[in-house]
């Protein structure tokens, strides 16, 4: 088994094959949750969701057709999906503000969770937040995945170039945001000068 | 701010965007789920109850299993023929010799 090649696990998961799905699931349950974590901001909503993801891929692999996509692309697709749609709910969207998903991350239930230290990181988090949904996919992706943008591309189902693009906009609009000192928690420091705006 | 980078701030732009993508990678760093989270998922999904534990039968399951269901039927089968054949035909079963004929059992009276 050790000598499988990713392209044979797929394959034997696609048939059905129990074990080899096990050994899907070790490789990207990490990645998943990870991506789930920081869309969602909530430790026990990435659990859930993370748990959706991986079964609702059980129950479709066996109609799994590679078509050039790579497969994480796939799980990262039916996560996108739930995640869009829990975004959706807006009664659990009230439900769990951000800060509470964060500090909910500190209790003694999730102690590996990693926990946003500094008031300026919660500030930045907060703009994030703000982006429209795609420009988060990209962020976390970006730096959670440390994907490439062709691999980011194949999730979002844009070309390369179009994710570059996507990547510098999203980059000037924080940068914008944390110049006007929306949340007044950034310190102009953190540019060292700057010019006037107009 | 319009969205124009004059090239003489190109330089200072490019420095502020390098410290957001600091900040941005010093935000996100990796979280780990609970070891009894993926533990107990991984045993749900590929364990004995998963769904997919329940398709992947082994060949040998299945050869017994398709081989169970064919001799079950040529039985049903077989039977059913047989039971229409004699109902047709009128035979019946003969009586084997140490078969004790049914009825009342009429004894000879002895000679006297």
């Amino acid at each position: 088994m050790a000598e499988w090649t990713d392209e044979k696990i797929l394959a034997k998961a696609t048939q059905g094959d129990s074990e080899a799905f096990g050994m899907l699931y070790d490789k990207y349950a990490g990645r998943i949750y990870n991506y789930i974590y920081y869309r969602t901001g909530s430790p026990q909503d990435a659990e859930d969701l993370t748990s959706r993801v991986f079964f609702r891929a059980m129950r479709h692999i066996t109609s799994y057709t590679d078509r050039g996509v790579p497969f994480s692309a796939w799980l990262y697709r039916i996560a996108h999906n739930l995640v869009a749609n829990w975004h959706r709910d807006s009664s659990r969207r009230q439900e769990v503000e951000l800060e509470d998903g964060y500090r909910a991350s500190k209790s003694e239930e999730y102690p590996e969770a990693v926990l946003m230290e500094t008031e300026e990181q919660n500030a930045l988090m907060k703009l994030i937040r703000d982006l429209p949904e795609e420009r988060q996919q990209l962020l976390i992706l970006k730096f959670t995945q440390h994907m490439s943008n062709a691999e980011i591309g194949q999730i979002m189902d844009r070309t390369e170039g179009a994710i570059k693009s996507l990547y510098h906009r999203t980059l000037l609009s924080l940068r914008e945001e944390i110049r006007k000192g929306a949340s007044g928690h950034f310190s102009l420091e953190d540019f060292g000068e700057l010019p006037d705006e107009e | 701010m319009s969205g124009i980078i004059w090239p003489w701030e190109r330089k200072k732009v490019q420095r502020e965007l390098d410290s957001v993508e600091d900040m941005l990678e010093s935000m996100f760093k990796p979280v780990d789920a609970r070891p009894t989270f993926t533990t107990e998922l991984r045993k749900k999904l590929v364990g004995r109850r998963g769904p997919l534990a329940k398709a992947s039968l082994t060949t040998l399951e299945l050869v017994l299993l398709i081989g169970g269901a064919i001799a079950g039927v040529l039985v049903f089968f077989f039977t059913v023929v047989r039971s229409v054949l004699r109902l047709v035909t009128g035979q019946r079963d003969k009586p084997k010799a140490g078969d004790k004929p049914e009825g009342k059992i009429k004894t000879k009276k002895r000679a006297a």
